[in-house]
């Protein structure tokens, strides 16, 4: 599934020849050929999962010490990671986070629990949630209201070129739209010697097909936010839309893309990426290189994976 | 004229043109449901196709992300120059001075007052002011219906001054037959439902094994996930999600070990967020199984209720608000028994008693029923009427409101198990939107629930031009067969058996010209029902209306023959023989086969 993934990346860049490649092969080859370790260190491409995050009670009362709990998993279909932590952040409109673990109540379905101070009449508060797996992706609950957060971070490797080197995705979350940025180690570029150079985070969903033969996750019907310097595509796409990419836009923007410094950021409604994005967009971001003489393909970074839900949950005692 | 006459008449004058010019600018209710209880309309202005938001210090952000979230879905800009939303929140004391008492409120859901709102739409300017989320929200899937898109960036939106709110708090459609809809299929049936205000998803299908057969499996991941989706999708639509589980066909009553592997599956469905149970023991070989049970327990009544009080104890240990319904072997009718008298003895009060009424398929369903229930179980029922057609409800009396705060419809008949002639057994969750429509306008505002309007409201929405009338037919023609095999006890007769029937009591007058616009319609009807399929809007309900025109032949072979031997008797002036023939016809017309 991860060449599956990965094909996909290098089709932004392979398209524009796919032509002449009738072997179809060429570019799986070309990714196991070309791989560094580095690129491997996702997980299987499996983030943990939240199904619930609930309050109890139903309408906190004055007086009321709230109680969430929250069921949260791995996806064992794939691997065996393990939830290693889940944290409850909760503050009120205006004030300060804070952060609190939460206390695994029930092994045998991953319920995890966390008070919150006791309700006082008119109290309004926001609370999210995240959790990380023993490989580190996490899944992580975004607020609206514009902030940015750290997805993912990415360690620098001395050993690849600036412009190459991911160092971390954030997200921004702004009610009807949410926002992903990549950060690099330098500047992107349009190439490096004979390599042309492609940058994207891909936001795609979990089961992508629906349907419940197909729930592992394919990347036939997900979404890149993609930036090619070399063709000027900076846009989010479909993934069926790859090969036509690089014709002449027919329709409008469906992302708005900026670029700044060693930073590129993409702002498109989620509900285009799919309809019920709430129940989680997994994201990843991917540096790739592709000798243009060779075609030979090159995933040059990825980060881990983030489960992300652009969502917050909220009370109001009355 | 004297001065004061003269005064007196300006003042008449005044008067009048206010009044006629008030009169001039009261509207007509544009066509939606649920009707609001209480709404006077005027006519529409222009507006720009844009919002802002103007809410009171106690209004929650989360209320005002949803008004932002759905307007912005609608495709109105956020910004100054449009509609201007001033919402205010209300003491819950303003809002119980106009919304109906629930007969008991012992949950969460059973509280109108939280659901009721006063919206007006004044110009440009939209004031709601409610007592809870739901009711912010229910005025918001209102004012949905009340604008219409004109030019690019603009609406027409009508003037109204609106107090509404639910007769039944608990609105529902529950899922509850043999054959099992898929997730697409339910998300389709919730953002539906969130749109007429229904407010209760109940999941129960019979052809879900981990639901009933194979009840101490729990679910894997995919499913968690599914099920997840569907109660985020509740959410966002104040529907709250319902699970149910079947456990008697095997399970030792009295067991610990059983009660352990029942509770690791409703934990299971707790951790996901469901807050609403159903225990179900119906529709099984109602027995103890096990020696230990028959032993330990009187009878099966027994054992069940004390299954059930168990199991609702400890969901609450979980969960404070927690519902529970149970639904007994016997659930249709009042039969005192030893085992229906274990129920009521040993079942605790704060469990609820699913019940379908006097039959699984209740002819009707009255205050005289309610109270019989009531006097029996001393509690109220949770009222799941099995209507099992695609038309709407009728011989259900609009008072019964005041027995129960529950109100949900089995739409039964979409897998077939009826035998409504060529329904087949597929599963139709997109027929939901025609069969549970009158379950919204129903437990919303039963006075006003009008199954003609009801039928013609439906025809408007989903038969594009041209094929209303055969849509019409064919939720007729499903009534015609539906009624004898419920043998419903009601007065209702459709329009084109009061046209028939008013002929045969006037002597025959006017038979001659009605047989003749009674066949020039049939000829227009059965001439769309070909491609009925074609003429709905949605290609699931085409496809199955289509399935339904397809076995319409014997009916239309029957009306015209029963015609045929009208025309006869009429042309031969024979008036015994007229007489019999107009009986024929109204039977032909109403699917009696006689």
């Amino acid at each position: 599934m991860k060449k599956t993934l990965l094909a996909l990346c290098a089709a932004i860049i392979l398209f524009a020849t796919c032509a002449r490649a009738q072997d179809s092969m060429a570019w799986f080859r070309s990714l196991i050929e070309n791989a560094r370790p580095e690129t491997a260190d996702m997980g299987g491409w499996v983030a943990p999962e939240i199904y619930g995050v609930n309050l109890y009670p139903f309408r906190p009362a004055p007086g009321d010490t709230p109680v969430v709990r929250v069921m949260a998993g791995s996806w064992p279909g794939m691997v065996s990671y393990k939830v290693a932590s889940v944290k409850l952040t909760w503050w009120k409109p205006g004030g300060d986070k804070t952060v609190a673990d939460m206390k695994l109540i029930d092994e045998t379905h991953g319920i995890y629990e966390a008070a919150l101070p006791k309700a006082a009449a008119g109290d309004e508060v926001l609370y999210t949630v995240s959790v990380t797996d023993t490989w580190g992706n996490a899944a992580i609950q975004l607020p609206p209201g514009g902030e940015r957060m750290l997805l993912v971070a990415d360690t620098q490797d001395p050993a690849l070129d600036p412009a190459l080197d991911v160092l971390a995705v954030q997200a921004a979350n702004y009610g009807r739209e949410i926002m992903l940025c990549m950060e690099l180690a330098g500047k992107p570029g349009r190439n490096i010697g004979a390599d042309l150079l492609a940058y994207g985070v891909i936001a795609f969903s979990r089961d992508v097909r629906y349907k419940p033969s197909q729930t592992e996750t394919e990347l036939t019907s997900g979404w890149l936010a993609g930036h090619v310097p070399a063709f000027s595509i900076s846009d989010l796409m479909p993934a069926s839309d790859l090969v036509g990419a690089l014709a002449p836009s027919k329709g409008p923007k469906k992302a708005d893309f900026k670029k700044k410094d060693n930073q590129m950021c993409w702002r498109f409604d989620p509900a285009t990426v799919r309809a019920d994005y709430d129940a989680g967009l997994k994201v990843v971001g991917a540096a790739l290189a592709v000798d243009s003489s060779s075609m030979a393909l090159k995933i040059s970074d990825t980060t881990r994976v983030t489960m992300l839900y652009p969502v917050v949950n909220s009370y109001r005692v009355r | 004229m004297n001065p004061t006459a003269a005064r007196a008449a300006r003042l008449a004058a005044m008067l009048l043109i206010v009044i006629s010019a008030a009169a001039a600018r009261a509207a007509a209710q544009p066509a939606f449901f649920p009707t609001p209880q209480k709404a006077a309309y005027r006519a529409e202005t222009a507006a720009a196709k844009a919002f802002a938001i103007k809410a009171d210090k106690n209004i929650s952000l989360a209320t005002v992300n949803e008004y932002a979230s759905f307007l912005g879905q609608w495709g109105f800009e956020e910004k100054e120059g449009g509609v201007t939303f001033a919402l205010t929140w209300l003491p819950v004391k303003e809002c119980e001075k106009v919304s109906f008492k629930p007969y008991q409120k012992k949950s969460m859901l059973d509280d109108p007052a939280l659901q009721t709102y006063f919206l007006t739409v004044s110009g440009s300017g939209v004031t709601v002011k409610a007592c809870g989320e739901d009711g912010f929200f229910y005025a918001l899937m209102t004012f949905k219906r009340l604008y219409r898109d004109t030019d690019k960036g603009m609406i027409a939106l009508t003037g109204a001054e609106i107090t509404d709110f639910p007769a039944f708090p608990v609105r529902g459609v529950f899922e509850g037959a043999y054959g099992v809809w898929d997730t697409e299929g339910r998300l389709g049936v919730i953002d539906w439902m969130g749109s007429v205000k229904i407010n209760s998803f109940m999941y129960g299908p019979k052809g879900d094994r981990k639901m009933r057969r194979s009840w101490r499996e729990l679910y894997d991941d995919i499913e968690l996930f599914n099920f997840k989706r569907l109660i985020e999708r509740c959410r966002k639509y104040h529907i709250q999600f319902g699970f149910v589980l079947a456990p008697p066909q095997g399970v030792s009553y009295g067991s610990d070990e059983d009660f352990a592997v029942l509770m690791r599956k409703a934990r299971q469905l707790q951790g996901l967020g469901v807050r609403y149970f159903v225990l179900a023991f119906d529709d099984t070989l109602g027995m103890m199984y096990h020696p230990e049970d028959r032993a330990r327990f009187a009878n099966l009544g027994e054992a069940e209720a004390f299954l059930s009080n168990r199991f609702h104890k400890a969901l609450q240990d979980y969960d404070p608000d927690v519902i529970t319904v149970m639904v007994p072997e016997i659930y249709a009718g009042v039969w005192p028994m030893d085992y229906t008298r274990s129920l009521v003895e040993k079942l605790d009060p704060e469990i609820y008693i699913g019940w379908t009424g006097s039959e699984i398929g209740a002819p009707k369903i009255d205050a005289a029923d309610m109270k019989k229930f009531i006097e029996f179980y001393k509690r109220q029922p949770s009222l799941g009427d099995n209507w099992g057609s695609i038309f709407p409800l009728v011989a259900r009396a609009p008072d019964i409101h005041k027995y129960t705060t529950q109100f949900t419809m089995n739409p039964y008949n979409l897998f077939g198990e009826i035998p409504i002639p060529g329904a087949g057994g597929a599963s139709e969750p997109a027929m939901c939107q025609v069969q549970c429509a009158s379950t919204a306008q129903f437990a919303w505002n039963p006075a006003a629930h009008d199954p003609d309007k009801m039928v013609d409201a439906l025809a408007a929405l989903h038969a594009k031009p041209g094929y209303e009338q055969a849509f019409k037919f064919l939720l007729y023609k499903d009534y015609y067969h539906f009624r004898g095999y419920y043998t419903l006890d009601t007065d209702y007769r459709t329009p084109q058996e009061k046209q028939w029937i008013a002929v045969r009591d006037a002597g025959g007058k006017g038979a001659d010209a009605l047989l003749q616009k009674t066949r020039a319609e049939m000829n227009a009807i059965a001439g769309k029902l070909k491609t009925v399929d074609a003429g709905a809007h949605n290609p699931e309900i085409g496809k199955s209306m289509q399935v339904r025109a397809n076995v319409s032949e014997p009916y239309f072979e029957k009306v015209e023959a029963a015609l045929n031997d009208l025309e006869t008797a009429l042309t031969a002036n024979d008036k015994a023989k007229t007489a019999a023939a107009l009986d024929t016809v109204i039977n032909a017309i109403g699917g009696v086969d006689k």
